[in-house]
């Protein structure tokens, strides 16, 4: 294991069977990624989660999620910390799902910031309630409120990408930050199945 | 109006303006990390299309990451002001989510989508 100061370590396990194994009921590791969160580092990750995640299957929905949360990570992510990545599988009434969890430390001068994200995705959390759509929180109307809004950040999402998460997701991605003993980490998880 | 043509890599879409056929043509995937960047020489080119030039533009992409699905908003809503404009958005048969993006941005700018089903096997 590398000091958190070696940028240049990455470690990224991937499960390399040409096929998926029968995918359990319980999540399985598919692969796990543990290093600091430079570009470079981030390409390759997506390399080789492209290359389990698309190349094995024909279903584009999950690498969709895959990138968003990886360029997550690229963003908003304290380059000098390592952050973690994993992407594990199960098999829910005979059909595959994914959940792709990710950790990262949060820079100090960001911490507000994130904490304002997280208050803002609660609202828009809220704000769905009151427009349920066939009993289900309807995401996609709240996806187009966002793509159409003014706001955008400097790198232009304008926090789009939590909300085009959840709405392909099983559930709306969970989002806190933990106060762990070596400084705040933003910790991000999501489940996406297979389009219908 | 200018020749448009920027080169595909593996974060950023092939563009190319065809102007034998007045076609714009965006295809790849666009998941540039920043998206603002990439699309602002589309944008400046954008602007200088005439309110009367007839021009389609089509959509080829695969993936594209929410920072550039702001961007595109903008590229149509840059078009909108031109009188005789569609969209051709296309889309993978089994790929249900494109369909849907396309669906999304023909709800929000008043352009017409012409929505194109690829057939994978084909």
């Amino acid at each position: 294991m590398s000091s958190d100061s070696d940028s240049c370590c990455l470690m990224i396990s991937i499960d390399k069977r040409t096929v998926f194994p029968a995918l359990k009921t319980r999540w399985m590791g598919l692969a796990s990624f543990d290093a600091h969160p430079s570009t470079a580092n981030l390409d390759a990750l997506l390399e080789h989660l492209e290359e389990v995640v698309v190349q094995r299957m024909e279903d584009r929905r999950v690498f969709r999620a895959v990138i968003e949360c990886v360029q997550n990570l690229e963003r908003h992510a304290d380059p000098d910390r390592r952050a973690q990545l994993n992407l594990m599988g199960r098999s829910c009434c005979g059909e595959p799902r994914f959940k792709i969890r990710s950790v990262n430390a949060i820079r100090k001068n960001e911490i507000q910031q994130v904490e304002q994200w997280i208050r803002q995705y609660g609202t828009l959390q809220e704000m769905t309630v009151t427009s349920m759509k066939d009993g289900e929180i309807d995401w996609r109307s709240l996806y187009r409120q966002c793509l159409d809004s003014v706001d955008r950040t400097p790198r232009g999402g304008a926090g789009l990408g939590w909300v085009s998460l959840a709405k392909t997701a099983i559930r709306a991605p969970h989002i806190r930050i933990i106060h762990a003993s070596d400084g705040p980490k933003l910790f991000f998880s999501v489940e996406v199945a297979c389009t219908p | 109006m200018g020749p448009l043509h920027i080169a595909p890599t593996v974060k950023t879409p092939e563009i190319v303006f065809q102007a034998e056929d007045q076609r714009l043509v965006l295809s790849g995937r666009s998941i540039p990390e920043n998206a603002v960047d990439f699309y602002r020489p589309i944008l400046d080119w954008a602007q200088g299309i005439p309110e009367d030039f007839k021009l389609t533009v089509q959509v080829q992409l695969e993936y594209f990451n929410t920072s550039s699905s702001k961007c595109l908003l903008d590229l149509f809503k840059r078009l909108e002001q031109s009188q005789s404009l569609e969209v051709q958005w296309y889309f993978d048969a089994d790929d249900e989510d494109m369909l849907e993006a396309g669906e999304d941005y023909d709800h929000i700018v008043n352009v017409p989508f012409k929505f194109v089903e690829i057939d994978p096997e084909a």
